[in-house]
């Protein structure tokens, strides 16, 4: 009962099949190199795998985003609005590298690499701070270089601010602050000596912006220095921030609505501060957005914000506001600094436990499958050459990163990658047991491996897949590493190790059985024929 | 290693054959006695959760040498830098060069407080990890999800490939024996639970079945059209196919099982405690149970609901009943033994056909 040779007519030409996955092969890594070509000169990164924080050494934090208070929900959306806003905080603290990007699971992940960047959480990780501050001075120069002022805000710290009345800070602003009780009088002191020696940074401003303190701080636009009372009102007061062109106006402001008990405190602050135009702040992360003059009572909670805007940062600006206002939080997952030597080690270890699995892996085929090992360890290196050029083309396309688990995930599909090729030759075995010459046993073994093992590569990438959806941080890795080398195994082990089998079945070494080939007659554990023969009794009932 | 290929064809020929199916009570009462020895580990033990389930804080404080004295200097360092926090800290080994910390919850401003103090104690450089309270509790409750969800798919899966839920009823038998037995070997040797080792538990689910999967495709191959069968049983088939894939299996499993130590040795020796450690160790387990439970739980089980199935205990009686006869008839055919075998088909008298001449056949 041969079975006709022809019976795979999808398969019938090895060779081809073999030159154009080789041909595929060199394609991709012309590919890479295309985009080597792209980059700046001496620049060899385009060979190199993007490697993740813990390869290369940086800071990670990972920030969970949480509804501020029951009954809120965590959108895509509110979450992409963090993103930008922490995305700008992290620039604006000066460290340009950082990436933000959001995760599965409602989070946040600021990523350094380099730097050991950890306190960066403190600054990031809370809702935007938009408080509404009265302008206590306004109108003073920004010092040409930083003054150490740190005595200063001791002096402040020390008193507690969080007692005076609304009507106090109105009273210091409209009638100055020597108006406020004695107590606070050091502080005023205080505040005006930092006053003076603030230096308005354009970015990079560091100023802390603390509820219940005054505050000393600028507009980075204008360079103004002001001399803030403690907040009047919260940014979780905002009810909504819309920007719109008012009727007979060409620009852009945002209309904003207040919420709550804010309604009423708007209404007393607008009515003292009317008559004489005075000025209340929007201050947001410590930095005055706009300073504005009330211009009428407003016993509704609803405002405007001028300020030169343009279409695109007035929109910027009300989502922030919004952000401010939105029921978003965050908790700190992780903050993970890893130093540059426990980086190297990692590397090191990975690579080295690759090396030495790989390794194992080629000797106990070699010494199993002898000739056929040598098919094992080719392919072996073809889904490696095919791996590395992918994870290239994958860092620089959709930001791929090789991180520790990652390297594990490639490893350990080391053996899943091995395990096609011997689901293949121990068919290929059985087909010559039940009595099929060498060459034909290849061709009917192939027909029966080759649904086994799409349908355990299947089961693989199937939990590859899950374990991606559903995992969080560095588990996304292992992953993605799981399922791209599966993929890998099944596109190696059809297009590469079957044809060149195919081809290796044709040889004399291999074809006839020589006793290093892996295929000899004794290898097999046939006896009475040789390999190139059709058993007499074939096809009997095993 | 030509006994090993040897042992592969009389295993194939049924020469050579293991009982794995006929003697399941055997195996089911060892998976049993383990699994509940497993299950008793980790109620009366629980996990030893790493600081990612609890919250803490982490130092890596990199060393020229590490060992017990500079451990003590090192969380001496921690424990004298004036945070209440940091007062109790657990100093281990990590590698050969780096000495691990573990404090309570500290700020940020805390933990370079003792970042500091390990430089001035000689650590050379320091990785720092401080992890929230809730970030293990999200990775298992993702992990739960994920779980849930892997386990449907593939039933599914299976139930569409093999066209048979019995198989999918099995082999997820099977996947739950292996995560019970890789957690209770974490329960009893206390061997730290952190986020990577959730994720080998998780990728031992996908090896578990794959495994399950080879196995199953060479029964369901073995068993096809048993139904006609007058020779054929389905326990006896099963298990011819269990003995065939038996070699594959061993291949497979060292194969596997190769990287994997490699990664957990290496991650020991060269990194101590980590993530590659955690996650090779829960693997390693893994799959040793993974390739015992396709052998001795998968198909024996699978093998015994099949059983069950009205049709196919049908068949089964029948060809028992045949074979009995047969078994009966050789008492006559022990009678004066004939000179050569003489047939009871009664076909002796008939003349056999006869073969043309090579050079003539296919010619009309």
């Amino acid at each position: 009962m041969p079975t006709p040779q022809t019976r795979n007519s999808n398969l019938p030409r090895p060779k081809r099949t073999l030159v154009l996955f080789l041909v595929g092969i060199v394609a991709l890594y012309v590919l890479v190199a295309l985009i080597g070509l792209g980059t700046k000169k001496g620049d060899d990164s385009v060979w190199k795998p993007k490697l993740g924080l813990d390869l290369q050494g940086g800071t990670s934090i990972t920030l969970k985003a949480k509804p501020a208070h029951k009954g809120g929900t965590v959108t895509p959306t509110k979450l992409r609005e963090a993103r930008n806003i922490i995305d700008q905080r992290v620039n604006a603290s000066g460290i340009t590298e950082a990436e933000v990007t959001t995760q599965g699971g409602g989070q946040v992940l600021i990523e350094i690499p380099g730097k050991k960047e950890g306190k960066l959480v403190d600054k990031v990780g809370e809702t935007a701070q938009l408080r509404f501050r009265l302008v206590w001075t306004g109108g003073l120069t920004s010092s040409p270089t930083p003054v150490d002022t740190s005595a200063q805000q001791k002096q402040i710290d020390a008193i507690d601010w969080s007692k005076l009345s609304l009507n106090q800070m109105l009273k210091a602003e409209l009638d100055g602050v020597s108006t406020l009780p004695a107590t606070y009088q050091p502080g005023i002191a205080a505040l005006q000596s930092q006053a003076k020696g603030f230096q308005c940074l354009k970015t990079g401003l560091k100023v802390e912006d603390v509820a219940n303190k005054p505050l000393v701080t600028c507009n980075p636009k204008t360079g103004e220095v002001e001399i803030l009372s403690p907040a009047v009102i919260e940014g979780t007061s905002v009810k909504s921030a819309v920007p719109a062109i008012p009727p007979q106006s060409v620009e852009w402001i945002i209309q904003l609505a207040l919420k709550g008990h804010a309604v009423k405190v708007f209404d007393t602050v607008s009515t003292a501060l009317t008559p004489t135009q005075a000025q209340f702040a929007i201050v947001l992360d410590g930095k005055t957005i706009s300073a504005l003059s009330s211009q009428a009572r407003i016993t509704d909670g609803r405002s405007q914000i001028q300020g030169g805007f343009t279409a695109a940062s007035s929109k910027a600006l009300a989502n922030q506001l919004k952000y401010g206002a939105l029921p978003l939080s965050f908790d700190v997952n992780e903050v993970s600094e890893v130093g540059p030597s426990l980086a190297g080690s990692q590397l090191h270890a990975g690579l080295v436990a690759g090396l030495i699995g790989l390794i194992l892996v080629v000797i106990y085929c070699l010494i199993y499958y002898r000739g056929l090992g040598l098919v094992i360890v080719g392919s072996l290196l073809v889904a490696s050459a095919l791996t590395f050029a992918l994870v290239l083309l994958l860092g620089k396309g959709v930001g791929f990163t090789l991180t520790l688990p990652g390297i594990a995930g490639l490893i350990v599909a080391i053996g899943i990658t091995a395990d096609s090729f011997i689901v293949f030759f121990e068919r290929i075995r059985d087909e010559v047991r039940d009595g099929k010459s060498l060459r034909l046993a290849v061709e009917a073994g192939w027909a029966r491996a080759r649904n086994t093992i799409l349908a355990a590569d299947a089961v693989s990438i199937l939990a590859a897949l899950t374990l991606f959806i559903f995992a969080i941080g560095v588990v996304r890795g292992f992953a993605f590493a799981l399922g791209l080398t599966t993929l890998i195994d099944v596109f190696v082990v059809f297009l590469f190790t079957k044809p060149v089998v195919s081809l290796l079945a044709r040889t004399k070494f291999f074809g006839q059985g020589h006793k290093l080939s892996g295929l000899d007659a004794g290898h097999l554990g046939i006896s009475g024929r040789k390999v190139t023969e059709i058993a007499r009794n074939a096809g009997g009932d095993a | 290693m030509g006994r090993i290929s040897t042992f592969g064809q009389h295993l194939y020929e049924g020469r050579l054959s293991f009982d794995f199916v006929g003697r399941r009570k055997l195996w089911y009462s060892i998976s049993l006695i383990i699994v509940v020895v497993a299950t008793f580990g980790f109620i009366s033990r629980g996990f030893n959760l790493g600081v990612e389930f609890k919250g803490g804080v982490e130092f890596q404080a990199q060393v020229a040498h590490a060992n017990s004295q500079t451990v003590t200097k090192m969380t001496e360092a921690v424990s004298n830098a004036g945070v209440p926090g940091a007062s109790d800290p657990t100093g281990q080994t990590s590698g050969n060069s780096a000495i691990r910390i573990v404090t309570k919850a500290l700020t940020t401003d805390e933990s370079i407080t003792i970042q500091k103090a390990l430089t001035k104690a000689g650590a050379t450089d320091v990785s720092t990890s401080l992890i929230g309270p809730t970030y293990g509790k999200q990775v298992a409750d993702k992990s739960l999800t994920g779980l849930i969800v892997f386990l449907i798919v593939v039933v599914i899966f299976i139930w569409a490939y093999f066209r048979e839920w019995r198989m999918s009823v099995a082999a997820i038998v099977a996947l739950a024996h292996d995560l019970l037995i890789t957690a209770g070997v974490y329960a009893l040797s206390g061997f730290e639970v952190t986020p990577a080792t959730v994720t080998g538990l998780l990728t031992i689910l996908g090896y578990s079945l794959y495994d399950t999967v080879v196995v199953f495709d060479k029964v369901r191959e073995n068993t096809k059209g048993i139904l006609k069968s007058t020779t054929r049983i389905y326990p006896e088939q099963a298990n011819l196919a269990l003995n065939q894939t038996l070699v594959r299996s061993i291949n497979t499993s060292v194969t596997a099982l190769l990287p994997v130590g490699a990664l957990l040795i290496v991650g020991i020796t060269v990194l101590g405690t980590g993530p590659l450690k955690d996650l090779a160790l829960a693997l390693f387990v893994g799959m040793l149970a993974g390739t015992y439970s396709s052998i001795f739980v998968a198909t024996p089980l699978a093998s015994q609901l099949k059983e069950a199935d009205k049709d196919i205990k049908a068949q089964t009686a029948r060809v028992l009943a045949r074979r009995q006869k047969v078994t009966e008839s050789p008492v006559v055919a022990a009678a004066p033994t004939p000179q050569r075998p003489v047939g009871p088909s009664g076909a002796a008298k008939r003349a056999q056909p006869s073969r043309k001449p090579r050079s003539q056949r296919g010619k009309k």
